[in-house]
């Protein structure tokens, strides 16, 4: 099991896009800095985004989203605490 | 391995302080563990990264200043801080030591930021829970 996190916006870069092509079915995946856009826009990778949400898997950092002003449309939004115990259930993390 | 179990994080930070986040995101995810009772293995500072261990950064006083920060939390949880010594040369980020090798008059790189290799990297890797990289 693999935490991604993701940080660039799915509208300047092509990280998150990859990032779903390679996650595995037991993966999961945080958005943070300016990645937490992908769930307060429409973006093209929508559908994936939901099914992760569905299955549980897709979390948002709270910080990310308020400094920017933004509110998460699914997912669940977590803190730094919850951060932290996210890279110690997974194995191991991965950095986009 | 359970959230209840004190882990060992080393933290990999590869952001410029002033035009990225990673190394503002790495120093709170820091703060979080150690104050969830984990402790930090150490830190390695790599690519532009190494900008954090300048000490002459000196934003406006109502800004944060992060190479102070980490200098403060690491003195105060006892934890080091690696530089890449290759990506600090090519930045300007330079010790005492490495100044006098190379006949410059100024340093800009003092204790607790230690200039070393990716050797370090490996070893904080090997020797920690979980390596997390911002």
């Amino acid at each position: 099991m693999i935490l991604h996190t993701v940080k660039s916006s799915p509208f300047s870069s092509f990280a998150l896009k990859d990032c779903l092509k390679l996650l595995n079915n037991d993966d999961k995946l945080l958005l943070i800095s300016d990645a937490v856009t992908a769930v307060s826009a429409p973006v093209d990778c929508q559908p994936e985004l939901l099914k992760l949400h569905d299955e549980r898997r897709l979390f948002i950092l709270k910080e990310d989203l308020q400094a920017r002003g933004l509110t998460a449309e699914y997912g669940r939004v977590i803190d730094y605490s919850d951060f932290v115990n996210l890279t110690i259930q997974c194995q191991s993390q991965l950095a986009w | 391995m359970c959230d209840h179990q004190v882990v060992k994080f080393s933290i990999l930070v590869t952001g410029n302080p002033a035009s990225s986040q990673s190394a503002s995101s790495a120093y709170q995810f820091c703060s979080a563990a150690l104050s969830a009772g984990h402790t930090i293995n150490g830190v390695f500072f790599y690519l532009d990264g190494v900008l954090n261990a300048n000490r002459l950064i000196s934003p406006a006083t109502d800004e944060v200043n992060l190479p102070s920060l980490w200098a403060l939390l690491a003195e105060k949880h006892e934890f080091p801080l690696e530089v890449c010594v290759s990506a600090s040369l090519r930045r300007g980020v330079i010790n005492q030591q490495e100044a006098e090798q190379l006949g410059l008059l100024h340093h800009n790189v003092n204790s607790p930021f230690v200039l070393s290799g990716l050797g370090q990297l490996a070893e904080l890797s090997a020797s920690c829970d979980r390596l997390v990289q911002f």
